[in-house]
């Protein structure tokens, strides 16, 4: 072998030795996420943890139970208004308490236990770049670094740190395209197993106080899974149709639900008919870190909603389109 | 800073300082940033300590809030023990109590930018300068911000979303905490509300919808 042909041959072999490490680990990163979700899903915990977005700062607690009785969950808000989400079996009950109201909706059952498709990994097609970071100390807990970098403007990144040996989540950044952070979370305590104290999972909320907020949102025994017929012509790369449920009335669509998924960000489009008297403001919304885009085709209104830039649901907004025979 | 100044920011937060006193205070809080710092800390120590519901500390929180808040914490290192955390912390944060809006003197009633002591102005420079990212007022500190109107139709859609979820990032109750936070909702922006029908405008995107 000539002296040149050895350097080449020691390039290629060093470069496959980097692409292989890179390519590692982006596997190994994915297997940390999917630990979390088996983590958070699976496991008992209770804990409190700092909330930051845009200028506030909040305190909350989160009391996550998985026994006999199924998984019972309660996260509520410490200072502030009286707020919190509680789930079950039956589905989700949420207090908004500075409005002195309630509302309900029963459970739509979503993917238990999703794994990361293989095709955003890295690679040509990938939407993210997926990195395992250092082990470092959250909460008195050694934890373990996982990054998400998305590679254009249409979802956010991630940095997760994961409780070393369980793979619970410790704590959490919200990056957008430009890895500016957005939002954090941090645990300041988190206990497991039997140090839970199950009547926190218990809502001190009197009900008759509150007033019951009609959600608007036909119950899930209504739905069915039909086709959609309204949907976005185009969509940002990678996304694709994941879940559907259709409420018909005398042949029509009088509502549609459609959840769209990169793998990891989802988007909601709702497609309703109009209500004379509940007009509702066309444009883009905020609710924390999620964004919403609603606008009105001739008898529709049509809302997206999720957790991504707000370029992405004004794109998949606008691109929505009726059924030919409507059009 | 010295001991007094400590007390009387503790009793600024459970609303015990005369107005004056309360003013002055609350004129250096502006331009002292340390002092402001220790102002913000002692509002999130407040509101981590706090057993929810209870009011009680949670005393076994002391080493992690130590380690949460050690990169944040002004001047040198302190070997920290239990009882010397536990002193300074329960001196002053367990016993200011929610209301800030008791601090100087506003009544429920009242608007607070009428007075200088509450004015925005005044809160917003209560930013860490160090680890708590993007650092924020607490929720207390950012009483005076107008009734948060709460989206119903968004909540609704929020939370519908999140039961449907398939994603591994949003299953969970991270996908909730939006919902349950206080921060406030912007309504709709003005984008555009003539537009009627599917505009042509992902140029770069794949048709992947079914």
């Amino acid at each position: 072998m000539t002296h040149s042909l050895r350097q080449f041959s020691s390039v290629l072999m060093l470069m496959s030795v980097s692409v292989s490490a890179i390519a590692g680990t982006q596997v190994e990163a994915s297997e940390w996420l999917e630990r979390m979700a088996s983590a958070m899903n699976k496991m008992s915990y209770q804990g409190t943890f700092v909330y930051s977005h845009g200028t506030s700062l909040e305190t909350m607690r989160i009391t996550h139970v998985v026994d006999e009785d199924g998984t019972r969950e309660r996260l509520y808000s410490i200072n502030g208004p009286q707020r919190e989400v509680i789930r079950d079996k039956d589905g989700v009950r949420c207090v908004l308490g500075d409005d002195k109201a309630i509302m309900e909706d029963r459970v739509v059952t979503g993917a238990i236990f999703p794994e990361i498709p293989a095709d955003i990994l890295g690679g040509e097609n990938g939407l993210y770049t997926f990195k395992k970071g250092g082990i470092s100390r959250v909460a008195g807990e050694l934890a373990q670094k996982v990054s998400i970098t998305p590679v254009d403007e249409f979802r956010y990144g991630y940095e997760f740190w994961l409780e070393q040996f369980s793979g619970l989540l410790l704590k959490w950044v919200l990056y957008d395209s430009e890895h500016k952070p957005i939002a954090n979370l941090m645990f300041t305590d988190l206990n497991l197993g039997s140090d839970i104290r199950l009547e926190e999972l218990v809502s001190t909320t009197p009900s008759d106080e509150f007033t019951r907020l009609e959600t608007g949102m036909p119950d899930s025994s209504l739905l069915s899974s039909n086709q959609p017929k309204w949907k976005p012509s185009k969509l940002p790369p990678g996304f694709k149709l994941a879940t559907n449920s259709v409420q018909e009335k005398e042949g029509e669509n009088v509502f549609e639900h459609q959840v769209y998924s990169d793998g990891l960000a989802t988007v909601s489009v709702y497609i309703e008919n109009r209500q004379p008297g509940k007009e509702v403001v066309q444009g883009v919304s905020k609710l924390g870190t999620a964004n919403a885009f609603s606008r009105n085709i001739g008898s529709k209104q049509v809302t997206v909603i999720g957790e991504v830039p707000t370029v992405t649901v004004q794109s998949i907004g606008k691109a929505v389109k009726a059924p030919a025979k409507d059009r | 800073m010295n001991k007094e100044t400590l007390e009387h920011i503790s009793s600024l937060m459970d609303g015990e300082l005369s107005r004056e006193t309360g003013l002055f205070l609350t004129r250096r809080l502006t331009a002292d940033q340390e002092l402001s710092g220790t102002w913000e800390r002692y509002h999130l120590i407040r509101d981590c300590i706090r057993q929810p519901g209870t009011g009680r500390p949670v005393v076994d929180l002391s080493q992690r809030m130590k380690d949460a808040l050690s990169e944040d914490a002004a001047g040198p290192k302190h070997s920290w023990s239990s009882n010397r955390w536990l002193k300074p912390v329960s001196g002053f944060a367990i016993a200011a109590s929610v209301a800030l809006m008791a601090i100087v003197a506003i009544g429920p009633g009242q608007s607070p930018p009428d007075t200088d002591l509450a004015s925005t102005a005044a809160i917003q420079q209560f930013t860490s300068p160090n680890v708590l990212p993007a650092t924020p007022n607490t929720q207390a500190a950012s009483f005076s911000l107008p009734s948060q109107r709460r989206d119903t139709r968004l909540n609704s859609y929020l939370l519908r979303h999140n039961q449907a979820s398939v994603s591994i990032i949003s299953q969970g109750f991270l996908g909730f905490v939006p919902i349950v936070s206080s921060a406030e909702t912007d309504e709709a922006q003005g984008e555009e509300p003539g537009v009627e029908e599917g505009a042509e405008v992902l140029d770069s995107a794949e048709t992947d919808a079914p």
